[in-house]
């Protein structure tokens, strides 16, 4: 049964494999998805093996199956995704692939060419009937000017056009050149024209009005007409050369105008003749299309498949009677039985007679590591696996924290308000998760919702952390009533006007004597120095929880110490860790709880912590005065406690690398015996009488004869010393790395606080008629700020920062993360990469 | 389709916005109207009266002491604000669902004529 604590038992194995079988059996295989191929040629360049031509083939039939997915994309042919996902085809149906998506290609490109071709001749025509079309304007103008020329008048201004009429009446003799061009490339043009002909030249444009499609790309295009009159058959080259620069095309245009109703008359009728065979074209190629859209999803599906297969079958040795592959897998020792049942399957598909044998190996290698994962708890596995991969079976932090992280998020993130809204997010995700797993929204998206466990449970704790704080959204809430009042001494009319405050006296002021039933109580709101007495608190619980969780990381290094038997690590890490810890940070939070407890209002004194644990350390030994004592015999416990703190130092620094060396220099005394050293693995020498879990066998089992070589006591020493001082100096500054709940979560509060006053209050002081609309506008702006900065800006300050405490503070003090994650061959992580 | 002026998105965001706004200014209306400590640093100097309910709990620097006995039960005139913002989000609302109608039926039309665009 896996479980998250361990990673799961692997095991190494031996696959032979018949050559005609292989392919069915490796098939199934990658359908169970619960084995990793090792690569057993990895010298063999990637062209010199087995099955490179088979790959080449997918590779190829890949290439052509993108380009008719673009088609069909380009045509808007919506593609049939049933979701369902064909088996991996057996290899003889990859022949018929190969040769439909070939048919299906050439057929693609030809009428891909045709279509082109009628497009540049519709084109052409289009910008011949627009030409023919525009230049009849031109021509018209001259002919009405020649009219009004002809018309005696004496208007100056119809004398001055008159005048433009008869030079374009010489002109007429003259010859001109018509033609189409882009009209972004017009200005330049025209620039050039004059510059190059020296002004000799007379350009007229007009604009085409319908876009024009281009041929080979199908963007639309917008171009304008253009007519050049000159004079000289010089200036006509040069005009044809400034026009190809241009990339203008050219058109011939008739001078005579019923040449030209003639020509326009039978574009006309051109353009429509072709325009119903673009049509027939364009029917034709849905038609293709449309068939392939059907099939275009499973196929892809299945050549991936195919191309899978083959690459897992590269890595295989070649028997030497070239009867059948050799493999090396890594598996789960609890899946043995799925994967010989699949290897059956496989045989029995191909019809081979000879079934595929499976052979557990020993091996010295450290195995990859397996965890079994579900949907809720994959998101904090890859948190984890962010940090490093778990070594092999080493203990995994992911199932604690499943219950410490969203605490943590929720202690920085305590408001009942913002929980809720954050709650019922992650609950709308996590109800609605089929239909939105479908939806492909890029990696943002796609974290999030891999999350949404995650986000359920943050949501969660920030309403329990929220309710300990009396924070709804910065303001308090007084469910219970608060069990503070005013006695009508201290409200007298006289005493409230001459004091601005009032402090209450627990003592007068306080019901009963006991507490609000849940958290903070509501008079606090009120308070002048509610930031005093929360910020007291908080750092408090700040400290508490933080301790709580680094011993919670030691007694898990112990865990992993006892299951790879480093026996000599418990007496010479585990243990001076505990009393170095506990001697100092333990009994800080025993005097926090011990003064929550036993000090009272009634108390003669009121000593604090602080100044009594600086004490211990500054006045070592020296007497206690009474105003500051907290409990009799603190001045004897109190220097023992330094000295044993003291003691755990050298003891951690020391112990260990000069009991390897006795170890070590016994072994070379008496050659031949069974001790040896293992430096490799963090250090614990192994007995070889004593039996190893099982698993771990490999990894102790290394190569004999060097180990004893490699013992070398100054790196031992200098190990042993990082490891002491990261851990001493460690627990202090982590210690102190934990008020970042606190700091958080003041800031938190703060901003929520700053945010209800400067926006939302403003609706509520507005009196008379417009305040219900201010009331209504100013909720508004403050619900989008609200989720904009409380929710999304500080819950990823807050996300990180529960991230951090777990990968630094907690994981260091046990997890070491040097593993390899195990990678099985599985058609849908094939599939899920590809879509990456 | 002449009467879809909000897309999918935007009519989402509103139907969520109303609904909190309808039950957050209820609760916020409620709690004017009850002097709840939880809005006390919200209302204006004279209209709160800090010693109007039994359990109140002043801060004492507020206290106006020329209007502490007039009216025990005198809500504070924020809470009629707060109601009528929440019907506001109600209408919001209503006009935000039949948005979403309109949308969900136009994606829908879009679908059956398969051109396959939302």
């Amino acid at each position: 049964m896996g479980s998250l604590f361990r990673s799961e038992a692997m095991t190494l194995c031996q696959l032979f494999l018949q050559s005609e079988a292989a392919y069915a059996c490796v098939s199934e295989l990658g359908e169970l998805g619960l084995v990793q191929f090792r690569d057993l040629n990895p010298d063999v360049n990637i062209f010199q093996r087995k099955f490179v031509n088979e790959v080449r083939r997918c590779e190829e039939m890949e290439r052509k199956l993108r380009f008719v997915y673009k088609e069909i994309e380009r045509a808007s042919i919506p593609m049939v995704d049933t979701g369902d996902i064909p088996d991996a085809p057996p290899p003889r149906e990859m022949i018929d692939l190969e040769s439909t998506f070939e048919q299906l290609e050439n057929e693609m490109k030809e009428i891909n060419s045709n279509q082109e071709a009628l497009n540049k001749n519709f084109l052409e025509l289009t910008e011949l009937k627009f030409i023919l079309r525009k230049t009849q304007t031109f021509f018209d103008e001259v002919e009405n000017n020649q009219i009004t020329a002809d018309q005696p008048n004496n208007d100056d201004q119809q004398a001055l056009l008159a005048e433009e009429g008869k030079t374009i009446q010489a002109a007429k003799r003259l010859s001109f050149v018509t033609g189409v061009i882009q009209r972004e490339s017009l200005p330049g043009f025209e620039r050039l024209l004059w510059r190059a002909c020296r002004g000799n030249v007379f350009l007229r444009t007009a604009e085409i009005e319908t876009p024009l499609e281009d041929p080979r790309t199908g963007d639309s295009i917008i171009k304008c007409v253009f007519i050049i009159f000159f004079q000289g058959e010089q200036l006509r080259l040069r005009i044809k050369k400034i026009c190809e620069g241009f990339k203008a095309t050219l058109y011939p245009c008739p001078e005579n105008a019923a040449e030209r109703r003639e020509m326009a008359i039978g574009v006309m009728t051109r353009i429509e003749d072709l325009q119903v065979v673009l049509n027939q074209t364009k029917e034709h190629r849905n038609t293709v299309l449309g068939a392939a859209a059907k099939n275009i999803n499973p196929w892809i599906i299945k050549v991936k498949k195919i191309k899978g297969i083959y690459h897992a079958l590269n890595m295989f040795n070649l028997d030497v009677t070239h009867k059948c592959l050799i493999a090396e897998c890594w598996c789960a020792v609890d899946d043995l039985d799925r994967i010989h049942q699949a290897l059956k399957r496989g045989s029995e598909k191909s019809g081979s007679t000879v079934p595929s044998i499976l052979n557990r190996m020993e091996t010295k290698e450290s195995p990859p590591t397996y965890n079994i994962t579900n949907k809720f708890t994959n998101g904090f596995q890859n948190i984890v696996d962010a940090y490093g991969v778990a070594d092999y079976q080493e203990v995994n932090p992911a199932p604690f924290a499943i219950v410490t992280f969203p605490f943590l998020f929720g202690v920085m993130f305590g408001d009942s308000g913002h929980g809720t809204l954050m709650f019922l997010f992650g609950l709308y995700l996590v109800l609605k998760e089929k239909s939105i797993a479908k939806i492909k929204g890029g990696e943002m998206v796609d974290t999030v919702f891999g999350g949404r466990y995650i986000i359920l449970l943050m949501g969660i704790c920030a309403i329990y952390t929220g309710t300990i704080y009396n924070d709804w959204f910065s303001r308090s809430l007084n469910i219970f009533g608060s069990q503070w009042y005013f006695s009508n001494v201290t409200l007298s009319d006289e005493f409230v006007r001459t004091h601005s405050d009032i402090q209450l006296n627990p003592k007068t002021a306080f019901h009963n004597q006991t507490p609000y039933p849940v958290g903070l109580d509501p008079i606090w709101q009120l308070a002048v120095n509610k930031l005093t007495f929360t910020n007291s608190f908080k750092m408090k619980m700040s400290v508490i929880l933080g301790i709580f969780q680094m011993s919670f990381g030691v007694v898990l290094s112990l865990l992993n110490h006892l299951y790879f038997k480093r026996t000599v690590n418990i007496y010479c890490e585990f243990i001076p860790e505990v009393i170095f810890l506990g001697c100092i940070f333990g009994y800080m939070i025993g005097l926090i709880f011990f003064k929550w407890l036993a000090f009272t209002c009634y108390s003669e004194f009121q000593p604090s912590i602080l100044l009594a644990m600086i004490d211990m350390f500054l006045n070592f030994g020296a007497t206690i005065p009474k105003d500051s004592l907290l409990y009799a015999g603190q001045g004897v416990l109190q220097p023992i406690l330094v000295a044993l703190a003291v003691v755990a130092v050298p003891w951690m620094l020391l112990v260990k690398p000069l009991y390897l060396r006795r170890e070590h220099q016994k072994a070379m005394a008496a050659k031949g015996s069974t001790v040896r050293y293992d430096t490799t693995s963090e250090t614990a020498p192994i007995v070889k009488s004593e039996e190893p879990p099982e698993g771990v066998e490999h990894n102790e089992q290394k190569e004999e004869p060097e180990e004893e070589e490699e013992f070398d006591f100054g790196e031992i020493f200098v190990h042993q010393a990082i490891h002491t001082i990261e851990y001493c100096l460690g627990c202090i500054s982590n210690t102190a790395s934990y008020l970042r709940l606190w700091a958080l979560s003041l800031a938190h509060a703060e901003l929520s606080e700053v945010l209800w006053v400067m926006v939302l209050k403003i609706g509520f002081s507005t009196n008379g008629y417009a305040g219900f609309v201010v009331t209504w506008f100013m909720f508004g702006g403050w619900a989008a700020l609200t989720i904009a900065i409380l929710l999304i800006m500080e819950g990823l300050s807050a996300f990180l920062h529960a991230l951090r405490l777990h990968w630094v503070e907690f994981q260091n003090k046990f997890y070491d993360g040097q593993g390899m994650p195990f990678q099985p061959f599985s058609f849908v992580r094939i599939m899920k990469a590809e879509e990456e | 389709m002449v009467y879809r002026f909000c897309g999918p998105k935007c009519s989402n965001c509103c139907f969520v916005l109303s609904i909190w706004g309808i039950v957050m200014l209820i609760i916020l209306g409620i709690f004017f109207q009850t002097r709840a400590v939880t809005v006390s640093e919200d209302v204006d100097e004279d209209g709160w009266d800090q010693t109007a309910t039994s359990q109140s709990y002043p801060k004492i620097s507020r206290i106006s002491c020329s209007n502490d006995c007039n009216s025990v039960e005198r809500p504070s005139p924020q809470h009629k604000n707060c109601y009528i913002a929440a019907g506001m989000y109600g209408f919001t609302l209503l006009i935000s669902i039949w948005q979403k109608y309109e949308n969900s039926r136009a994606a829908y039309r879009a679908g059956s004529t398969s051109s396959g665009r939302l």
